[in-house]
C-alpha cells in the first residue's frame, strides 16, 4: 500500500486511465462480436477522451515529482508514455 | 502506447466489418478469447496501480505470455494455409493482422509491467535506494 496521500493520488490517477482502457477494449470486443462497427466509434471518442485525460495527468504527475529525485520523474514520464502517448 | 495498440487492433476489426470478412466460428471464438483476456489484463494491471500491490504482477505477467502464446499458435495453421494457397485470400491477411496486433498490445503491457513493478517498489519503499541494482528484478 502507498503511505503517503499524493502516492495514493497519483496510483488512482493512473489506475484510472488503465481502467479506461480495459473499458475501450470492453467495446471492441463487443464491436466484434456484434459486428456492429458503430460500436468503434465509440472507441474513436474513448481513446480522444483517454488522450485528453492523460495529458492532465501526466502534467500533475510531473508537478508532483518536483523536488523529489530526477530517476522518480524518469519512471512517471516512462510509465504514462507507455500507455498513452 | 498501450491506447495506441487498442486502436490498432480496432481499426483491424473495423477494416473486417466493412470489407464483410466473414469468419468461422471457432476463428470468432479464438479473437472473442483474446479480447476477454486483454480485458482482465487491463483491470488486473489497474488493480496493482491502484493498490500498489506488486504480489500479482508475476500472475498479470504469465497471463500476458499465455495470450501471447495464443496468438502465435492460433496464427501459425493460418500462415501455413495462406503459403500453401489453401486459405480465402482475404481472411488469413485479415485475422493474422488482428493476431499481430493483439500480440503487439500484450507486448506493451508486459513492458508496463516491467516498469511498474519498479515504480511501485520505489514508492511502496519510500524513496530509500536511487540504486536500481537493489531492486528486486535485477
Amino acid at each position: 500500500m502507498f503511505n503517503k496521500i499524493e502516492l495514493n493520488e497519483q496510483a488512482e490517477l493512473l489506475s484510472d486511465i488503465i481502467e479506461m482502457l480495459a473499458v475501450i477494449a470492453v467495446s471492441m470486443r463487443e464491436a466484434f462480436v456484434h459486428q456492429q462497427s458503430r460500436f468503434l466509434e465509440d472507441v474513436d471518442n474513448q481513446c480522444l477522451e483517454l488522450n485528453e485525460e492523460i495529458a492532465f495527468d501526466a502534467a500533475k504527475a510531473d508537478e508532483q515529482t518536483f523536488g523529489k529525485p530526477l530517476y522518480y520523474k524518469y519512471f512517471d514520464t516512462r510509465i504514462y508514455s507507455r500507455i498513452c502517448r | 502506447m498501450i491506447d495506441k495498440s487498442l486502436k490498432h487492433v480496432a481499426d483491424a476489426l473495423r477494416t473486417q466489418m466493412k470489407d464483410g470478412i466473414l469468419f468461422t466460428d471457432m476463428e470468432i471464438e479464438q479473437i472473442n478469447m483474446l479480447m476477454e483476456s486483454q480485458e482482465r489484463i487491463l483491470h488486473a494491471i489497474a488493480e496493482i496501480v491502484r493498490n500498489g500491490d506488486d504480489k500479482r504482477l508475476r500472475e498479470v505477467n504469465n497471463e500476458c505470455r499465455e495470450v501471447a502464446d495464443l496468438c502465435l499458435k492460433f496464427a501459425t495453421p493460418y500462415e501455413l494455409r495462406l503459403v500453401e494457397g489453401l486459405c480465402t485470400s482475404e481472411t488469413a491477411p485479415i485475422l493474422l493482422t488482428i493476431l499481430s496486433r493483439i500480440q503487439t498490445l500484450v507486448r506493451n503491457e508486459v513492458e508496463t509491467l516491467k516498469l511498474l513493478s519498479r515504480w511501485i517498489w520505489d514508492r511502496v519503499a519510500g524513496c530509500t535506494s536511487e540504486n536500481p541494482a537493489l531492486h528486486p528484478s535485477h
